[in-house]
């Protein structure tokens, strides 16, 4: 199966372009958006998810149309959606609020359903406190819930907005290696601004900014543009240097200050051409891609 | 508006499970019923002072129907009331977006919550009704009671209820839900309880949620047992029919309204 978005545009009341002319093919596996805060990441899902009607252009999921009412009933009967902020009743347990869920998506045999549910409450290690309300849950706890249901249904397309935000350590890497998994055989698309996640787990990614896709490939060819382009700076006292680049970290060594830096280091500083990350490639296409900037990368 | 009859019923168990668990239900009803009690201490209107007298004059039927009839005077008012939140619940909550996303329309979700919603708030009530109907049953020396009690009470109140709870699903949806509580209940009073006959009102057309023809057409009450609101009006059998079947098309219509305005709103966002 493969998602094929066509010159996608959303305009809110207001006059608000939150999708600007998005084009995007997403395949089978695991495929990372990565954006800064208000880039329309979460709107572009949403319209995905039938969630928003699409302003103009054209979304085509597998053989459906997202852009009709009977294009948008298929594509919810393969769909798992876990959004950023999981919506869920409080005073229901973990097991009933899924196999309400599995209600809702359609799945009528009762004890499948349930088979399904208990299944679920053991891949996400919540089977235990599953009699629990959700509203003693803690937001890890919700989390899980919120994959679970996504997956109740076998989805052959999983959106997961943000879903490592504001999780410890240990349970994003829970979270991102259970993604993974999932990646196999089916669309996952992952929203994040967190570059890490996607660094984890995704081959394909898209960038977006401003409402508009500005990279689209595999996460070596973003690593590709951005060769060349990394330095690190020694910098005796610690003073900040300065030249046409952003300063992506800074390690104290005593005596120095080492600078990471994306873009262009003066001529006489002496910079030392460094490995980039995607985390550099990143800020690599912010810098570039400028709000005045007309040049877009997406392939 | 496409209905699927599994996931009606789904959506129908919890939101039944999920309103009956709410202690505000069980209290709203213990108070305002607490309340109705104090406020009808009056000798010569007291429930078992009513009862036992009209059960000396009247066939069982008659009395059934007017205790039903009495109850569907007050205790819509709790039921109103407590469905008015289960809308803006939704969104509160963010399920409704998440339920968006699923093949289930939005149409079935809002009878299942409607129907699922309203039979919990109203087994308090029923519950009340169904103390009366035991004092009556062991007055009469009568278990029949027990039995004609269940169609009475679906014929008198359900379907006022059903008017009911469709307004109170569907007007929340462009109403704050405490200022509707606030209307709902002033129009109560107005409508209902301040029952005089020189005032234009709605309780006296067949418009009515208390179930006036209902009683007046098929059970041949002419009068409310307590003697406090004389009813000054006949129905017929037919009448009875009709205004049954009026209370129902127009919940109806309110729920399609309300699917149409919501999925309207949706597109529009």
């Amino acid at each position: 199966m493969q998602v094929t978005i066509r010159d996608l545009t959303k305009v809110y009341r207001g006059g608000v372009r939150a999708a600007n002319g998005i084009n995007l093919t997403i395949p089978t596996g695991m495929f990372g958006l990565l954006g800064p805060n208000g880039a329309g990441k979460t709107t572009l899902m949403r319209m995905l998810a039938g969630i928003l009607r699409p302003t103009s252009g054209s979304i085509q999921v597998g053989g459906y149309d997202g852009t009709t009412e009977a294009g948008r009933r298929q594509i919810k009967k393969t769909l798992g959606y876990l959004p950023q902020e999981l919506g869920m009743y409080p005073d229901l347990s973990a097991r009933e609020f899924l196999d309400y869920v599995g209600i809702l998506k359609g799945m009528d045999d009762r004890k499948q359903r349930q088979q399904r549910v208990e299944e679920l409450l053991r891949m996400v290690a919540l089977s235990e406190v599953a009699g629990r309300k959700l509203k003693t849950y803690s937001g890890g706890m919700k989390r899980r819930v919120g994959i679970a249901q996504a997956l109740l249904n076998d989805p052959k397309l999983l959106i997961v907005d943000e879903p490592t935000a504001g999780l410890d350590p240990e349970e994003r890497i829970r979270f991102r290696n259970l993604l993974s998994e999932l990646g196999g055989d089916r669309i996952v698309l992952l929203s994040t601004h967190i570059v890490e996640d996607i660094a984890q787990t995704c081959q394909n990614l898209a960038v977006m900014k401003a409402g508009r896709v500005i990279f689209q490939g595999t996460v070596t060819e973003m690593l590709q543009e951005t060769r060349g382009k990394v330095w690190t700076l020694a910098v005796p006292g610690g003073a900040k240097p300065e030249g046409n680049f952003t300063v992506v970290s800074m390690l104290n060594m005593g005596a120095s200050v080492q600078y990471r830096v994306v873009g262009e280091p003066l001529p006489g500083q002496q910079a030392t051409p460094a490995e980039p990350s995607l985390e550099d490639g990143y800020v690599w296409l912010m810098r570039e891609q400028g709000p005045n900037s007309a040049h877009v990368l997406a392939s | 508006m496409t209905l699927q009859l599994p996931a009606l019923w789904g959506a129908l168990r919890y939101e039944f499970r999920m309103q009956i668990r709410r202690p505000t239900v069980w209290i709203t009803f213990a108070l305002f019923t607490l309340l109705m009690i104090a406020l009808f201490q009056h000798p010569a209107t007291t429930f078992e002072e009513t009862y036992t007298r009209l059960l000396k004059q009247e066939s069982l039927q008659k009395v059934l129907a007017d205790w039903a009839f009495n109850i569907n005077n007050y205790l819509p008012i709790c039921v109103g009331a407590l469905l008015a939140g289960r809308l803006p619940r939704d969104r509160r909550t963010r399920v409704d977006e998440l339920f968006t996303t699923m093949p289930t329309t939005r149409g079935t979700r809002l009878w299942g919550k409607l129907f699922g919603a309203m039979l919990a708030t109203t087994v308090p009530m029923f519950l009340i009704y169904l103390g009366g109907v035991c004092f009556i049953a062991s007055y009469a020396h009568n278990l029949l009671a027990i039995p004609l009690a269940f169609p009475t009470f679906i014929v008198v109140a359900l379907p006022g209820l059903i008017f009911i709870s469709a307004f109170s699903l569907a007007c929340t949806a462009f109403l704050w839900s405490p200022l509707y509580q606030f209307l709902f209940i002033c129009y109560w009073y107005w409508n209902t309880l301040w029952f005089h006959t020189d005032l234009v009102s709605l309780s006296r057309t067949l418009l009515s949620p208390i179930g006036l023809y209902t009683v007046m057409g098929i059970y041949g009450l002419n009068e409310s047992s307590s003697g406090q609101h004389p009813i000054h009006i006949t129905g017929t059998p037919l009448q009875a029919i009709a205004s049954i079947l009026l209370l129902i098309a127009t919940a109806v219509v309110a729920m399609l309204a309300l699917d149409g305005y919501l999925n309207w709103r949706q597109a529009q966002q």
